[in-house]
């Protein structure tokens, strides 16, 4: 399947996801995505040339996730993985089979995430979660960074 | 690592959501700030992975053309570069070159990707040290990119620095590679005429002549080394450009003449003697200077940069220096000598006591003064000067004098005479050894 037609494919996706859901929630919530899908089809075809197409998608895709969200997190996440896909497709990732471990542990990830904020009630523990595992990988990333550097560098570990 | 511009602006749009669901309390822009903050940490480890991969897929090899050298000599420095550029990523090489070493001429640098694979590059550079001791060379400097990110690498362990690089100091009496003997200079290089400089050691190769061993490295290191001595050249002409005025009506042909005759002079100093020296003047006003320009582009671009009329801040007018009324003064007491009539000999004395006056009044121009500045930086034995020879010349008498007070032969070139007479100043006044239309 050539890049081209899966981003086209994976935009279906997208139009039948929130179409399917607007059918089961008829009303405002359900028909906006519907519009922000084409919101998102517009950005894709009108950056095709810019420099910084990735920032765009993301910010319109954002939008979707958003609004989607609202109505159902898991909805969300759904959309957020096939927003992930249109961009990987756009910036021709391809992902080799001895990264499709990693992509499975990005995949998990990301339902912990959605899974945790699911059962949470507000906003603080959950933030407090993100920030201090985010934190805690930067922190890790850096050492090793700086390791990495120094061996590099002449120096002994 | 640095963001690049696209991640720093999602960057913020993640800040924003967060700070966005933490106020309002709403989980789905908590959402959806979550899964972008989990893209950009991904990003980054799948960054940080690649950037890896592609310092332990790096390898140098570098030589030198030789690992002991006077300070001042050049050399060259051959550095290949390996390594392996991952889909999507760009990266750039470079020598870390030690602050003791200034290059000459070369590439020090390239650049690959993104996803061209392995890349096996050369790099060719010459350098001149300029600090005696012993120095290893430091390393490169890797520096990879993305969309996203950006980052680079000083790498300086064993694989990639050295070898190290010997640098003799120049001797306390020697008088340096500028030593001139008979219209001739040493040269760095080897020659079919042997200098007095010593330009580089080596290690000693069966055959050599022995006379050439120097003892002191020999018994310093344990091992026999010879000298090698520097090779003599003739020295290039120096090029002096005479710009006209904007507000002379200059003939296109013969200025495009006159830049064809510089730039081809320039282009023949630098391939037969390595250098070139030009001097840009327009009137009385120096414009620039290049001393001993060994890189014929960079000569070029300074020449095509120059080329065109410019505009004089001083302008002189028939200018006589003190040794022109000397001159005159001698000439007229020859004249009353031989007792003329009294009209004219009224005349003569007025005109004597003038000059008088004018002698004790005048001072050495400044334009006189920077130009034996000028000429005082360089050695030559002969000297070009193009003009276009329009309006006053007396610039041109003042560098023909100073030249011939050096001893320096001075050809002036001038454009082609279309009848007698046509050119404004009589060439005899100019005081040059040559005058030659240069077309």
């Amino acid at each position: 399947m050539s890049a081209l037609a899966a981003d086209r494919v994976i935009l279906c996706l997208m139009a039948a996801v929130v179409i399917l859901s607007a059918l089961f929630r008829p009303g405002p919530a359900g028909y906006l995505p519907i519009l922000l899908v084409v919101v998102f089809a517009i950005t894709y075809w009108l950056t095709r040339t810019w420099p910084d197409r990735v920032f765009y998608l993301v910010c319109s895709g954002t939008v979707l996730v958003v609004i989607s969200g609202a109505a159902s997190v898991w909805e969300g996440l759904v959309l957020a993985w096939m927003v992930t896909g249109v961009i990987a497709t756009v910036m021709e990732v391809r992902v080799p089979v001895h990264d499709l471990p990693a992509l499975l542990v990005a995949c998990s990830a990301t339902l912990a995430i959605t899974l945790m904020i699911e059962l949470a009630n507000h906003v603080l523990l959950p933030l407090a979660v993100l920030w201090g595992t985010a934190g805690s990988i930067l922190a890790v990333m850096a050492i090793r960074d700086y390791r990495f550097r120094k061996q590099y560098s002449g120096a002994r570990v | 690592m640095r963001l690049k511009r696209c991640t720093q602006g999602l960057s913020l749009l993640a800040i924003l959501l967060f700070s966005w669901a933490f106020v309002l309390d709403d989980m789905a822009v908590l959402l959806a700030a979550a899964l972008l903050l989990c893209g950009l940490i991904g990003m980054y480890i799948h960054f940080d992975r690649r950037f890896r991969e592609i310092v332990l897929s790096a390898g140098v090899e570098r030589s030198l053309e030789r690992t002991q050298v006077r300070k001042g000599a050049t050399l060259q420095v051959v550095t290949s570069v390996t390594v392996r550029v991952p889909p999507g990523m760009e990266i750039t090489v470079r020598e870390n070159l030690a602050p003791q070493i200034a290059v000459q001429d070369g590439i020090t640098s390239f650049t690959a990707g993104p996803g061209t694979g392995t890349v096996v590059q050369k790099l060719t550079y010459r350098i001149t040290p300029v600090v005696h001791g012993e120095f290893a060379f430091p390393g490169i400097v890797l520096s990879a990119k993305d969309r996203f990110f950006a980052t680079d690498i000083t790498l300086s362990s064993g694989p990639f620095s050295g070898p190290s690089l010997f640098v003799q100091p120049t001797g306390l009496f020697e008088a340096g590679s500028r030593r001139i003997t008979a219209e001739t200079r040493e040269i760095e290089k080897m020659g079919v005429l042997s200098g007095f400089g010593i330009r580089a050691l080596r290690e000693y190769y069966a055959g050599d002549d022995m006379r050439k061993i120097d003892w002191k490295q020999t018994a310093k290191h344990n091992k026999i080394f010879v000298r090698e001595y520097t090779g003599m050249m003739n020295l290039p002409p120096f090029l002096i450009v005479d710009l006209p005025w904007r507000g002379d009506r200059v003939s296109e042909t013969d200025f495009n003449r006159m830049v064809a005759a510089v730039a081809g002079l320039a282009e023949h100093a630098i391939k037969n003697f390595q250098y070139v020296s030009v001097l840009l003047i327009s009137g009385p006003n120096i414009l620039s200077f290049m001393a001993e320009e060994k890189d014929l582009e960079r000569c070029m671009t300074t020449l095509r940069r120059w080329m065109h009329p410019v505009e004089r801040i001083h302008h002189l007018y028939r200018m006589s220096d003190r040794s022109d009324l000397r001159a005159g003064i001698r000439a007229i007491d020859t004249i009353l000598s031989e007792e003329p009539g009294p009209a004219d000999a009224r005349f003569l004395a007025l005109l004597r006591k003038n000059y008088q006056a004018g002698q004790q009044e005048q001072r050495m121009l400044a334009f006189t003064g920077q130009f034996i500045r000028t000429i005082g930086q360089i050695t030559a034995d002969e000297i070009y000067v193009f003009s276009l020879g329009y309006g006053d010349t007396s610039h041109i008498r003042q560098l023909v004098r100073q030249a011939r007070t050096m001893k320096i032969l001075v050809h002036v070139r001038l454009p082609e005479q279309k009848e007698p007479g046509s050119w404004e100043t009589p060439i005899g006044k100019l005081g040059a050894d040559t005058v030659e239309a240069f077309a």
